[in-house]
């Protein structure tokens, strides 16, 4: 009975071989790939979260003194731990970040894409044109921006105090407060044009039946947008969100260029949770902080991507 | 009832629409036309907050003066000839350029700058007549301090005040031909500050000493030993009394040398804190300062004037630029042909006195420098960074990321899509999976397992490009995988059905069926993996050094360097942005489509 089983299970397995023969060659390289830089990586990952990795015991490789959680004690807790300091305003700062320029990148897009929807002469090139800030690198974007929000010589300031007389004094952009809005504007003109692009094509799949329907019934252009067109391409805006959510907490480039390139700290408001990891693993070299900051950043993560899909089925399911 | 009917004010609304946007397009593109613009601003420009290019600075730098005209020479390499009865320019030739110097000979002109090199400009016309580019390439003209020059016989020397270089360059006078260039015996942190020649000497003022050379063989005749405070200065000017008495202008006092014996004679101050220029006529010893003029007598030591206010008094009122600011000068050269003395002062006014005691009877003012606008900022850039090597390491990387990352994603996203094989929707979640994982989660264990098969086996992955390029690969396939489901989706099954109707085999149907069928999406993924590539900071941060380095790590240990070189700060920016952009504008059509297509069906 229990070789028979055994045969049968065999036999599918070489039958579901001869059958998918050619997808498994395919997605083969792929596999491996993905097995030796994603799986491994991160099962290690989450181990060395665990161990006392830091400079000292790098040489032991997986070999270093397991703590158990005292990592995450130390990054999280622990007021004697050099880890700590500054963890709660990365935190604060990530989500303020995150939030803000999901939002922020996601309503500019949706707007100028409707602007864009308009047919007019030369839309193509006005696209390619909005579409330059996107290429833009995100190393580049940082530097340009901390460059245009210098306190003295910034344009920015300049336009704003010396130009429109809109403030009395010249701020300081990159330190204090300000810096959340010397980060956030700079990543909402960086990734944008994506969001339009997205937005643009998904406005384009809208039938015109809906909206012909919509200006029989006498419907304001503002309740033809809330309740066709919102609702209608609430799949692109939502895969939109994700992608936000996930990127703008994973941010990193802009921030870590935008001050002293790197070496710099960003200031207490300007901190992110990728920069505060990165500086705790490679300039403080202690891995095991920075493995179990992430770990707790993949956690977070993790809740909110299953919060967002459950949301995601449900508008899938009305649509 | 209403003048306006439906369709004029969907006219008007479209309108207001378009001009909103126009207004959006133009504050969004600000920021990359500005950092063109200021990548090739002068850096002064930028650090004093001028939001336009101002104009070169025009101060004298020196007077010569004719039977009956005088020359001036100013900062921004421009020389202009007056009438001395009239006042008016009789002749003006410009040479755009920066650390001008000039040697007036009998017939001849030369003026020389770090920029464009040397000129011999004839007297009479004030033409060009010959040129040649400055022998000195590969460095950041930033880097230049003084140039000097002198003229003799048929050579004309050329030197440059630049750490480490310690070379006269000698030309053919007539043609500025390179003949030979002479080593000189300096310490190694030596400057050349100033040349000198006379009947039977060539005298190299430097930092530390004052060198005699044989006029033609070169040779070393005599060297006196200033000291090393004057690391700063050195000799500025070299002037001769009589016979082997020597004057040498340094920063902050005046020495007396006798050549002949080699010693110094005499140190003098004069308590003034900066000497511009000097100049002897008979006994007397006209010093110029900033704030005036003073004469002594260099025998009796005698003051016979000091007049510090005269020429606040007579460079008031300068116009420095276009903008109608105006502002008193510095005194900075002084000549004179013994009926009347001359007085160059900083943004071009030369003051005209009778007496040196008594108020300027006229003056005149230079016009306004060119424009400073520096395209030399990405000469520069690639003088002071191996750009080249960082744009070929950046090119290698995203190049064979895209290509690796294509090929992957093509094969496996085929499979995906036409293979219902187990294991299937495992692989489909775990490929979005992957995007949610931070990157530093990868970085790290990435990191000390490089570090650790490099204890191991010796063989470094670290600093590679097939490392990177490898990394690479495997995190950009997962988001190239999910663009290109959508588009083997939308190929229909039926043609490949029938083609395996018709005999073909499961290979045979991918690579001349579907394969040919999704090109244009291959294509847009693989830009896109292109730009990601070109865009990744974090990983090549870590796991690049020395020569594999890439444009983004490149640029920030630039940028680390010269904390305040934002010009050639912007210039690397625009360097890093342009082919990117290019690309994209070139094949935008493609990019937009392949993006599109995956948002809107996955």
């Amino acid at each position: 009975m229990e070789a028979q089983v055994t045969r049968t299970k065999l036999q599918s397995i070489k039958y579901y071989y001869s059958k998918y023969k050619i997808a498994y060659y395919f997605i083969l390289p792929t596999a491996i790939a993905m097995l030796l830089m994603h799986f491994i990586p991160i099962v290690q990952g989450f181990y060395m979260s665990l161990l006392r990795l830091n400079n000292f015991t790098l040489n032991q490789y997986l070999g270093a003194p397991f703590v158990g959680f005292g990592n995450f004690y130390d990054v999280m807790i622990n007021p004697a731990s050099p880890m700590r300091i500054g963890i709660y305003d990365a935190i604060r700062n990530t989500v303020i970040y995150s939030f803000l320029v999901t939002i922020g990148q996601t309503a500019v897009g949706m707007i100028v894409a409707l602007m864009m929807n308009y047919d007019f002469k030369g839309r193509g090139l006005v696209r390619t044109l909005f579409m330059f800030s996107w290429i833009v690198p995100t190393y580049v974007t940082g530097i340009l921006w901390g460059f245009m929000f210098q306190q003295s010589i910034g344009i920015v300031n300049i336009i704003l105090v010396d130009w429109l007389h809109l403030l009395s004094s010249k701020p300081f952009w990159l330190v204090g407060m300000n810096t959340i809005w010397a980060i956030i504007i700079p990543t909402i003109w960086r990734f944008w044009p994506f969001s339009m692009l997205m937005l643009l094509a998904g406005l384009q799949n809208v039938p015109q039946s809906l909206y012909d329907a919509a200006k029989i019934d006498g419907a304001s252009k503002w309740k033809t947008f809330w309740k066709i067109t919102w609702p209608m391409m609430s799949p692109v805006w939502m895969i939109l969100v994700l992608f936000g959510m996930i990127y703008n907490t994973y941010s990193f480039n802009i921030v870590i260029m935008m001050f002293g390139n790197g070496a710099g700290f960003p200031g207490r408001w300007g901190d992110l949770m990728m920069t505060n990891i990165f500086r705790n693993s490679f300039m403080r070299w202690d891995f095991g902080a920075g493995a179990a900051t992430s770990v707790l950043l993949l956690i977070v993560m993790v809740i909110l991507v299953n919060f967002w899909y459950k949301h995601y089925k449900k508008t899938e399911e009305i649509f | 009832m209403s003048f306006i009917n439906y369709y004029q004010k969907e006219k008007i609304l479209r309108r207001i629409f378009l001009t909103l946007m126009f207004l959006f397009l133009v504050i969004n593109s600000f920021p990359i036309f500005w950092m063109g613009f200021c990548s090739i601003k002068n850096n002064n420009d930028i650090l004093s907050g001028n939001v336009g290019f101002s104009k070169a600075r025009t101060d004298v730098i020196g007077m010569e003066v004719d039977e009956d005209s005088i020359y001036v020479f100013s900062q921004d390499g421009a020389i202009s000839e007056y009438d001395l009865k009239t006042k008016e320019a009789i002749g003006r030739v410009k040479v755009r350029g920066r650390d001008v110097n000039y040697y007036f000979g009998n017939e001849n002109i030369y003026l020389v700058n770090s920029t464009k090199g040397i000129f011999k400009i004839n007297r009479e016309n004030l033409k060009i007549e010959a040129k040649t580019p400055n022998p000195i390439t590969g460095v950041d003209t930033n880097r230049f301090g003084n140039t000097s020059v002198v003229a003799y016989d048929d050579v004309v020397i050329f030197s440059v005040e630049l750490r480490g270089m310690h070379k006269l360059f000698i030309y053919d006078n007539e043609t500025l031909e390179l003949k030979r260039t002479v080593r000189l015996p300096m310490d190694s942190d030596g400057l050349i500050k100033s040349l000198y020649v006379n009947d039977d000497s060539l005298f190299v003022g430097t930092n530390k000493d004052i060198i005699a050379l044989d006029k033609k063989t070169f040779i070393e005749k005599n060297k006196i030993y200033l000291g090393d405070n004057y690391y700063a200065a050195g000799v500025q000017q070299i002037e001769r009394i009589v016979g082997n008495e020597m004057i040498l202008l340094v920063n902050n006092g005046v020495y007396f040398i006798d050549i002949a014996a080699g010693a110094v004679i005499a140190k003098k101050d004069y308590g003034i804190n900066l000497f511009e220029d000097i100049m002897i006529k008979g006994a007397n010893l006209y010093i110029v300062s900033p704030l005036g003029v003073k004469v002594v007598n260099m025998f009796t030591e005698e003051e016979i004037l000091n007049n510090d206010t005269l020429v606040r008094e007579l460079a008031d009122g300068v116009k420095v630029n276009l903008k109608s600011d105006y502002t008193s000068s510095e005194a900075t050269r002084i000549a004179t042909n013994g009926y009347e003395y001359y007085i160059g002062s900083s943004y071009g006014r030369v003051s005209f006195l009778k007496d040196i005691a008594a108020k300027p009877y006229d003056s005149i003012q230079l016009p306004l420098g060119h424009r400073l606008i520096m395209f030399q900022n990405y000469a520069d850039l690639w003088k002071n960074i191996d750009f080249g090597l960082y744009l070929k390491n950046s090119l290698i990387i995203s190049g064979f990321t895209m290509l690796f990352a294509m090929i992957l994603a093509t094969l496996a996203s085929y499979s995906l899509v036409r293979f219902s094989f187990p294991g299937n929707k495992f692989f489909g979640v775990s490929i979005l999976a992957t995007q949610m994982i931070p990157q530093i989660m990868y970085l790290i264990p990435i990191f000390i397992m490089f570090k650790w098969v490099n204890d191991v086996t010796g063989i470094s992955v670290k600093g590679t490009h097939a490392g990177l390029v490898f990394i690479y690969t495997a995190f950009f396939v997962p988001f190239s995988i999910w663009i290109l489901r959508s588009f083997f989706a939308s190929i229909p099954v039926e043609l490949e059905e029938s083609a395996r109707v018709d005999g073909c085999n499961a290979l045979q149907v991918f690579l001349k069926i579907t394969l040919p069928l999704a090109v244009p999406g291959i294509v847009a993924t693989g830009i896109y993996i292109f730009l990601m590539a070109w865009d990744e900071l974090m990983f090549a941060w870590v796991l690049t050094e020395g020569t594999t380095l890439t444009i983004p790590i490149g640029i920030r240990l630039f940028v680390g360097n010269y904390q305040n070189r934002y010009d050639l700060m912007m210039a690397a920016a625009t360097v890093a942005t342009m082919p990117v952009l290019i690309l994209f504008f070139l094949l935008q059509k493609h990019i937009v489509k392949g993006l599109t297509a995956g948002a809107v069906k996955g």
